[in-house]
């Protein structure tokens, strides 16, 4: 026993960095502000989306009430919650069982196939209370608060968010090994990637299509979930037990620990039948994902001769490595190329969705008028430019680099023609996302070409700050030391600066169109005015850049 | 009057002596220009050199570390402490030391990956810190752990360092295939680098860092990971380079290799050079003495 909880032990360790963290809050205490801050960003920035969501379930609780079925907030919460742990799980799961970095370095231990997924699971859970607590714990105090419940109910609550995530987490579990047994994932993990964000994606604007039609006051939101009992009874009976943990926590007396111990047992059941299954076939699909096949192909002379081309300039070479590194990394290709065109495509996937949508038409309709042209082409433009601000592959561009970074120290290349490299990429992004709009405007908006000519030659000339200042925030302060991409772009806090500094951006340059618009000046000069600007912007960052660049590449050690 | 006068005569005669020197020196190169000269090198091996390598051997220093010093965790680890160290051109030379004495941390300074906190690195006459891609352009570098870009192939890495390296198209594809050939890379070269093995990886950086033909190859134990018959290659390959007037710097951990390989070693502990010269000069004539012997001597102390 004492291997296996050191073992977990160690697993939490690395995973939440403790022995790092405890080493930079008492050897490097210059860097102590950096885990407060994001730790403070985060809480800040999620409490709002907390307090609606506690608003919502403060509905659904009076909603129920009014029906004579006050624990339908908890049926609710347990419904979404486990649906949420099940879905994300299977990914989750999937990364960690099999992909982790550690795993190989693990299976020479001396310790069990069950063992090794006991911790690895045990990991996963802990991380999973990061997103039940916040859907659980609303919901059971507002029913806790409403009802007047005693000590009782305190303490099974506190069983029951603990317990909560187990179910779900050990189904998805269960697939992804019974999964992996029979495929061998591993060789389209790339693949699977680009899926599953796609899927992500969509599914995120399924949800914000979904969120428009819930009514904006608090009668028509009571009236909306009576009418949508039926789907929490409809999902509960497909997965009942988020029923028995409702019921178990709000019945009093027999039933209620009667649906308490069943959800306990249940989960302990198939934790236990989840780990009997995984010391049965965990190492066969761990070790098949584990052989690395090469096309082991010999290239003839000609052959070598055609894909060495003619040699190019070192910032050319630069700027190919960044693209061949972008395009062939499924997580960058996610959340830089995918991400510049979800914008515009969020609008298409909006316009067929409510294609029959009186607004829609009428908005359609008016574009044919010639006064209202020029407006929507600002629009566009702004639809441009914060499609350009919001991709993350300049504020992460020298983050990328690495472990590999020493190769930027060590060719002989300067630093301005390094960041150039690394700019002209980001751009391209960016000027793929301006096109994208362009594309889709005129032809779902049927924008009229000189206007969408116009405002694409603003947008391309607005997105060079945005792409120079993003970049900027990275060459300052980059983060080489990561152990996978997804630190690497999405766990980056540059990426969230950038898109703070691209929102400045965008705001001055709004402030500059509605400035010239409400001096009386023509549409023509407000774009004229935002390119003028845009322009003295571009020029300032990129000299700030170049700067900013030759000092910070030399300070930077390897 | 008569202190200024004799003061005069002071400066007159100081350069006459300096002119005698130079001519004397001028004589000398001549000479050697004209016959060669045969030196002893590593151990007992008498090598005779053409007299223009030997001119530029005795005009020029490859790399020149003066007063070199670095620490970690706000000076509280000193990983490199006053280093002084001259490596001449054309000279193999071997960096040895125990594990942590500085070897690593010498060379990131010397290629730029580190910054000194004092001292300065002059590599054939072009410091790194005034001058960085002038020196570095003299230099190729191979790590002790090469990471490199995974979702590159082995070809296009190569032809990636050729680019920023300014390898001229008309000698690059020659330059390529010879060194697949060499390291027996030619049927993984289309491969990406993720699939490759740490052996592989170490044979793709090599590669990579001799394309541009470097006056100076500075490599941080490069046999670690090589199998026998790419390590004997690459043995044969740091010879040939010096051979050619060049120079190659080196750590190891195999002393074998380097009693064989070496025109010189230094031995570096606690992040200072305890001691440098040729492995006989480093035996004081007990020819019985093994480099091991000196040095576990040299580092127990």
């Amino acid at each position: 026993m004492k291997p296996f909880l050191s073992f977990i032990k160690m697993q939490l360790n690395v995973n939440y960095s403790i022995s790092a963290l405890k080493y930079r809050f008492t050897r490097e205490k210059k860097k102590r502000w950096e885990p407060i801050l994001i730790g403070m960003v985060i809480v800040v920035s999620l409490l709002p989306l907390l307090a609606l969501y506690t608003a919502l379930m403060l509905s659904v609780f009076s909603g129920g009430l009014m029906m004579g079925q006050p624990e339908m907030v908890l049926a609710t919460a347990f419904v979404m919650a486990q649906l949420v742990i099940l879905i994300f799980g299977i990914l989750y799961i999937m990364g960690t069982f099999y992909f982790s970095k550690d795993i190989m370095s693990v299976v020479p231990l001396p310790l069990k196939p069950y063992e090794i997924i006991g911790g690895k699971f045990i990991v996963v859970l802990v991380n999973e209370y990061l997103t039940s607590i916040p859907l659980l714990l609303p919901p059971i105090i507002i029913f806790g608060v409403g009802t007047s419940q005693g000590v009782l109910y305190w303490l099974k609550s506190l069983i029951i968010m603990v317990i909560a995530p187990v179910i779900p987490l050990a189904i998805a579990s269960l697939l992804v090994i019974l999964l992996m047994r029979v495929v061998n994932i591993a060789r389209y993990k790339d693949l699977l990637v680009i899926v599953g964000g796609i899927v992500l994606i969509f599914a995120s604007f399924m949800v914000s299509a979904l969120m428009q039609n819930i009514p904006e006051n608090t009668k028509d939101i009571e009236q909306f979930f009576a009418s949508q009992t039926s789907l929490v009874d409809m999902i509960g009976s497909r997965f009942p037990p988020a029923i028995w943990a409702a019921k178990g926590l709000s019945g009093g007396g027999l039933s209620g620990a009667e649906y308490f111990l069943l959800f306990l047992g249940v989960s302990a059941v198939l934790l236990v039948f989840m780990l009997w299954v995984a010391n049965q076939v965990f190492y066969k699909a761990l070790l098949a994902g584990q052989e690395v096949s090469r096309k082991r192909k010999v290239l003839t002379g000609t052959q070598i001769d055609k894909r060495l081309g003619r040699g190019t300039s070192p910032v050319l070479a630069l700027l190919k490595r960044e693209w061949k590194l972008m395009i062939r990394t499924p997580l960058y290709v996610l959340n830089g190329l995918v991400g510049s065109i979800a914008g515009p495509l969020m609008v298409a996937v909006l316009y067929f969705m409510r294609g029959s949508d009186p607004e829609l038409a009428m908005m359609a309709e008016s574009l044919k008028d010639p006064e209202v042209v020029p407006y929507v082409a600002l629009g566009c433009l702004g639809l441009m430019l914060f499609t350009a601000g919001m991709n993350l592959v300049a504020s992460t561009a020298l983050s990328r680099e690495g472990k590999t970074i020493w190769v930027a120290k060590m060719i002989p290349v300067t630093a301005r023609q390094q960041v150039d490299a690394k700019f002209l990429c980001s751009y391209f992004v960016s000027a793929i996302g301006v096109l994208m709009t362009t594309l889709i405007m005129v032809v779902l908006l049927k924008l009229p070409i000189l206007w969408a000519i116009g405002a694409t030659i603003v947008g391309l000339i607005g997105s060079v700050p945005l792409a120079a200042l993003n970049l900027l925030i990275d060459v300052f302060h980059p983060k080489l030391v990561w152990n996978s991409e997804q630190e690497a772009m999405k766990q980056n806090m540059n990426g969230g600066i950038g898109m703070l500094i691209s929102f400045i951006v965008l705001l001055i340059m709004a402030a500059v169109a509605f400035g010239a618009l409400l001096l009386g000046l023509p549409v023509t000069a407000a774009f004229a005015a935002v390119a003028v600007v845009s322009a003295i912007l571009a020029a300032v960052s990129l000299f700030a850049l170049h700067a900013v660049a030759e000092k910070k590449y030399r300070e930077m050690e390897a | 009057m008569r202190e200024r006068l004799q003061e005069r005569k002071c400066r007159k005669e100081k350069a006459a002596k300096k002119l005698q020197e130079r001519l004397q020196e001028r004589d000398q190169r001549k000479e050697i220009a004209q016959n060669g000269l045969s030196i002893l090198v590593s151990g007992n091996r008498l090598q005779k050199y053409s007299g223009q390598r030997i001119l530029r051997r005795r005009v020029r220093i490859m790399i020149d570390i003066r007063n070199l010093s670095k620490s970690y965790n706000k000076g509280q680890v000193k990983a490199v402490d006053g280093l002084n160290l001259k490596v001449n051109r054309g000279e193999l030379f071997g960096f040895l030391g125990p594990n942590g004495a500085g070897k690593t941390t010498t060379i990131k300074m010397i290629v730029g990956l580190l910054n000194p906190d004092t001292g300065s690195i002059a590599i054939d006459g072009t410091d790194i810190a005034k001058e960085p891609i002038e020196a570095k352009r003299k230099m190729g570098y191979v790590p002790d752990e090469p990471v490199l870009y995974e979702r590159l192939t082995g070809l296009e890495y190569l032809n990636f360092m050729a680019d920023v390296y300014r390898v001229p198209a008309s000698v690059r594809k020659e330059r390529i295939e010879r060194y697949l050939d060499m390291f027996n890379l030619k049927d993984a070269a289309a491969d990406l680098i993720k699939s490759y093995s740490h052996g592989m990886r170490q044979k793709t950086a090599l590669a990579g860092a001799l394309l541009h033909d470097p006056k100076l190859w500075i490599l941080d134990e490069p046999m670690v990971g090589l199998d026998p018959k790419s390590a004997h290659l690459l043995k044969n390959q740091m010879r040939e380079h010096c051979d050619k007037g060049n120079t190659v710097f080196f750590s190891t951990h195999v002393l074998e290799v380097a009693e064989k390989l070496c025109d010189r070693v230094g031995i570096i502990h606690k992040g200072k050079l305890i001691a440098i010269g040729a492995i006989d000069e480093l035996r004081h004539g007990d020819q019985k003495d093994s480099l091991e012997k000196i040095f576990l001597e040299l580092t127990d102390q």
